[in-house]
């Protein structure tokens, strides 16, 4: 309640000072502002604020330039006090998949693919928008890499090229359609032929791809009832989502029971690269098709590449009931509608069809039937229709202090699909915020009526004119062999840990381990075991709850760095300098001290990193011809990057041990994307099989940790001198690879794979409306290589900035920042790619001058805190490359800070 | 043996005796009895709880109960 004073009294402030010629702007700014928020209750008040704003007569003594810098900043407090930041989490999570049992071949030459990896992000921001109101902000990414089955064919279908399997073309069965394949004796005269009918998995390596995905909802709440509604979408290279959903919720029976009710709509665009045209698929059934999905042939970056392209709808409906049955028990019942159409099949996914012909040729080695095999993808009717079932028992066990809940569920589908899920959770309190839950699933579901290994019907191959498979004469109109539509059953166990503390901090972890087997169905006849595999899930995460934060102590911060300059306490005024640091710009680290009085800062800083257009060499454009005759060393480059975006969110947490001294933990997660453009007069080379031509490259996941301190060395009235002092750890991963299985460029790594330090040296003052600062920092590699086997350059890094606060609650900055990155030593010792200038090592760091233009706003209500929110936008001065590099075109900072 | 009527018979019992356990519950449960109810280990989800929903959608054949709601294709 405070807070929301301290909000509204800082409002009126503002309304004061407000200039009468700005109304019409202020008033149109804060209605588009609110009416973004979705909240049109404020966005009245606020007009109605504004008509009263309009009867007082205007402050008129400032500069016009400061009016016109205040004018723009009006419009914020609409937005900044309409909404309240209540809770914010952050959670990392990675995925690994093992377990398979993979072919190797006849001599055992086929190569095990990379295992399939996801790191995944998650962000959320819950905001208070009225008493009843709240809008909630989810961002989620995830990186995945590695290999996935693309067909399953019987060994005797199968060839191996090198070091990979690959589907034959033809092959031999029995009269009961056993596959057969060479034995011993090999393919000569003296062969013989074996039954193998052991059906296997051939993967394929794929580009790493990154998904990122936009959620908002607002709800509402009324005594008895609730409602949210919201929206959002999810991008991938190759998938986009538009997504809305509303519920409903509706308190009876003086709130025993409580009805739910949900709607929820997803448009969803498929633009699959299938990568080049390759001989061993015949997408026919889809090529330039009239309607529904549709397989084209496109140039890009002068490489023809398939695309799969199509779009589909899912609508889904549930009705829910939980009652409350006793003083320890409650139970859920729920139903859930799902229709989906359009574009339903998995587009990397193929299937063989094997026709074996009965007639001719005449029957070979003693009775063997030739037989033709088409790898083709694979066709789902263009509808689905699911409806689910769920129950749920949740029970209080008051002895252990420990919550159950068991969940049973069912569905069914028209492709055929039945399933079960059964779920045990055993929420056990420990006391002191300790909560720790094993739990348990099972899962277990039919086949799809359409789902086969691979389909093998014992007649002449349907051929048309062309001498093509004739897709409208095969046997069957559906077929699929996703393992995800196999029959199987699933078992998981897991374990989630959380710790909540008083200050409204809450830190959990969390680890699955997943079993999916034919052999685990429920009832048997489960799909053979070729499709088994497990998976590993870890969680890690932190949410704070600011509503839960004890309150503020008494002029922490107010006076020196939200509220106007007054007169304080000496004390008081030692520790004004020391956060003169908050208001540094938000691509600084290192800037900020704490005390004792808010001895914990959690911070959320996010970067993104552009670059595009010219390759530099040094500082000017290069031509294509001096790319490829010098950029790649002994060899030409037939590449050249034409962007590359870097984005990086880092958890960075803070700890006064004293007065003097902060000690500081930093976590980040890092992604980068990169597209390839050939190089005029380059050869095309096109890559292998698998869907992402080798054009465009991502990477996601951790990248390094740091810890550290910082040490305050001097401090007076206006200004303060420390120290800081980090270590890079290097958890991030130096093993990225290209689908190829080879090193992706230096420049694509998430870490440094070094032991770093990180040492710096910050200046910051305070007086009246003024602030300014300089750091000096650098970071210096411990070792020479690591074990990819190069080490990043040393970086030398002077920055110095100044800036005014505009407003109680508002600053601005301006500050330059010289960088020296050294090029990186060593090399890979490992196969990697060696197309383009980003290959090399002698191609990274140089010399840069870079402007920075930052914004700082206190967060609204935080006043006695100082919680801050900053943007800090990098322009590129001057350029001076080591060898051949893409410019850079700015980089982009935001920076949370929540003071505990 | 079982006949197919004291069969029924038998399910009708359970389901009364299912909907009297709830019809009951409603009337003795007052707000200030529920506080075992309200506790974080009947209230709370693990916090990854969304992440492994969304592996189980794109690892199972059946959508889920929030199907229609993003995702992406985790066609990999």
């Amino acid at each position: 309640v405070a807070a929301t004073d301290s909000c509204k009294a800082d409002k009126r402030r503002v309304d004061r000072r407000d200039p009468p010629g700005a109304l019409p702007a202020r008033k149109l700014l804060v209605v588009l502002v609110e009416f973004a928020l979705g909240s049109l209750r404020e966005s009245l008040r606020a007009r109605a604020r504004a008509r009263r704003a309009a009867a007082t007569p205007p402050a008129g003594s400032s500069s016009p330039a400061l009016r016109a810098l205040t004018l723009a900043a009006m419009a914020l407090p609409g937005m900044a006090c309409a909404a309240e930041l209540e809770d914010a989490h952050i959670q990392y999570s990675g995925y690994k998949e093992g377990g398979r049992n993979l072919w190797r071949g006849p001599n055992g030459t086929v190569k095990a693919p990379p295992a399939l990896e996801v790191q995944s992000l998650e962000l959320g921001l819950g905001l208070r928008l009225g008493d009843r109101t709240r809008l909630v902000f989810d961002y989620a990414q995830d990186t995945w890499s590695g290999a996935t089955p693309i067909l399953s064919a019987p060994e005797g279908f199968l060839t191996v090229t090198g070091a990979s399997a690959y589907p034959a073309t033809n092959g031999l069965v029995n009269r009961q359609l056993v596959p057969y394949g060479i034995g011993p004796g090999g393919i000569g005269p003296g062969g013989t032929r074996v039954p193998q009918p052991t059906v296997w998995n051939v993967m394929t390596g794929a580009s790493a791809e990154t998904r990122r995905q936009f959620d908002l909802t607002l709800s509402q709440e009324w005594d008895e009832a609730a409602l949210a509604f919201g929206g959002g979408i999810s991008q991938e290279p190759d998938f986009s989502s538009y997504f809305a959903h509303l519920n409903g919720q509706w308190d009876l029976n003086r709130k025993l029971t409580t009805l739910n009710a949900g709607l929820s709509y997803t448009t969803s665009d498929i633009d699959a690269n299938l990568g080049p045209p390759e001989t061993w698929i015949d997408y026919g059934q889809y090529r330039n098709a009239a309607s529904g999905p549709s397989i084209i042939t496109v140039a890009r970056n002068g490489q023809l590449v398939q695309k799969f392209v199509g779009d589909r709808e899912d609508w889904s409906a549930n009705l829910g009931l939980t009652q409350v049955l006793s003083r320890n028990s409650t139970l859920s019942l729920g139903l859930t509608y799902t229709h989906s159409s359009g574009f339903l099949e998995n587009p990397y996914k193929l299937v063989m069809l094997a026709f074996a012909n009965p007639a001719t040729p005449p029957p070979l080695f003693g009775g063997l039937w030739a037989t033709r095999l088409f790898n083709v993808a694979e066709s789902r009717p263009d509808t689905r229709s699911q409806w689910a079932v769920n129950a749920g028992l949740s029970h209080y066990v008051a002895a252990a202090r420990a919550g159950l809940h068991f969940n049973l569920g069912y569905a069914q589908d028209d492709w055929g699909i039945r399933s079960q899920t059964a779920e045990l959770d055993w929420n056990q309190g420990l006391g002191r915020g300790w909560l720790v839950t094993p739990r348990v699933r099972y899962y277990s579901q039919s086949a799809a009526d359409f789902y086969q290994p691979y389909f093998i019907w014992g007649q002449r191959v349907p051929l048309n004119a062309a001498g093509t498979l004739n897709f409208g004469a095969v046997p069957v109109q559906y077929y699929s062999s996703d393992y995800r539509l196999s029959a199987f059953g699933a078992v998981s166990a897991g374990l989630s840990l959380s710790k909540r503390f008083e200050n409204g901090l809450t830190v959990q972890a969390g680890a699955e381990y997943y079993v999916h087997a034919g052999g685990l169905k429920l009832g048997g006849g489960g799909t053979a075991s070729f499709a088994d595999f497990d998976y590993w899930m870890l969680s890690l995460g932190l949410g704070v709850d600011l509503t839960a934060r004890p309150s503020a102590p008494d002029g922490a911060h107010a006076e020196h760095v939200a509220g106007p300059a007054a007169p304080s306490s000496s004390n008081s005024a030692k520790r004004h300098a020391s956060h003169a640091g908050l208001l540094a710009p938000a691509g600084l680290q290192y800037a900020h001290m704490l005390d004792r009085s808010e001895p914990f800062m959690v911070g959320y800083r996010a970067m993104l990193g552009l670059q595009s257009g010219d390759v530099l060499r040094g500082s000017t454009p290069a031509t294509d011809a001096q790319i490829a005759a010098n950029a790649c060393g002994a060899v030409e480059c037939s590449m050249a990057p034409s962007k590359i975006n870097m984005t990086m969110h880092m958890l960075d947490l803070m700890y006064a041990a004293s007065d003097r001294v902060s000690l500081m933990a930093m976590f980040q997660f890092v992604d980068m994307d990169m597209d390839m453009r050939m190089l005029d007069g380059a050869v095309v080379d096109s890559g292998g099989h698998g869907h992402g031509a080798s054009m465009s490259q991502s990477t996601g996941g951790l990248g390094d940790a740091g810890l550290g301190a910082l040490l305050g060395l001097v401090r007076t009235a206006d200004q303060a001198l420390h120290l800081g002092l980090a270590l890079s750890v290097p958890i991030g991963s130096v093993n990225e690879t290209t689908s190829s299985d080879v090193f992706t460029d230096y420049g694509m790594q998430l870490g440094s794979g070094t032991w770093d330090l990180v040492p710096s040296l910050t200046y910051s003052g305070l007086r009246g409306r003024w602030f300014w600062g300089a750091q000096l920092n650098g970071v210096w590699r411990t070792s020479d290589a690591n074990d990819s086997g190069y080490a990043l350059g040393d970086m030398f890094q002077t920055t110095a900035w100044g800036g005014m606060r505009l407003t109680s609650w508002m600053s601005a900055s301006l500050r330059g920042v010289y960088t020296v990155q050294n090029s990186i030593q060593g090399e890979y010792n490992g196969t990697h790619t060696t197309s383009s200038p980003t290959d090399f090592p002698q191609n990274y760091g140089g010399r840069y001058w870079d402007l920075g233009l930052g914004l700082s706003f206190a967060l609204p209500g935080s006043a006695p805190r100082g919680d801050r929110i900053s943007f800090e936008w990098l322009q590129p001065l001057s350029q001076d490359v080591n060898g051949y590099q893409l410019e850079r075109t700015g980089s982009a900072w935001l920076n949370l800070s929540l003071a505990f | 043996m079982h006949t197919t009527a004291s069969r029924w018979r038998k399910a009708r019992a359970i389901l009364l005796a299912g909907l009297s356990a709830v019809l009951c519950a409603c009337t003795t449960v007052e707000p200030w009895e529920r506080g075992n109810l309200a506790t974080p280990q009947m209230t709370e989800e693990p916090a990854d709880r969304t992440v492994r929903d969304h592996i189980y959608r794109s690892r199972e054949g059946t959508a889920g109960p929030a199907s229609a709601r993003g995702g992406g294709c985790g066609c990999y």
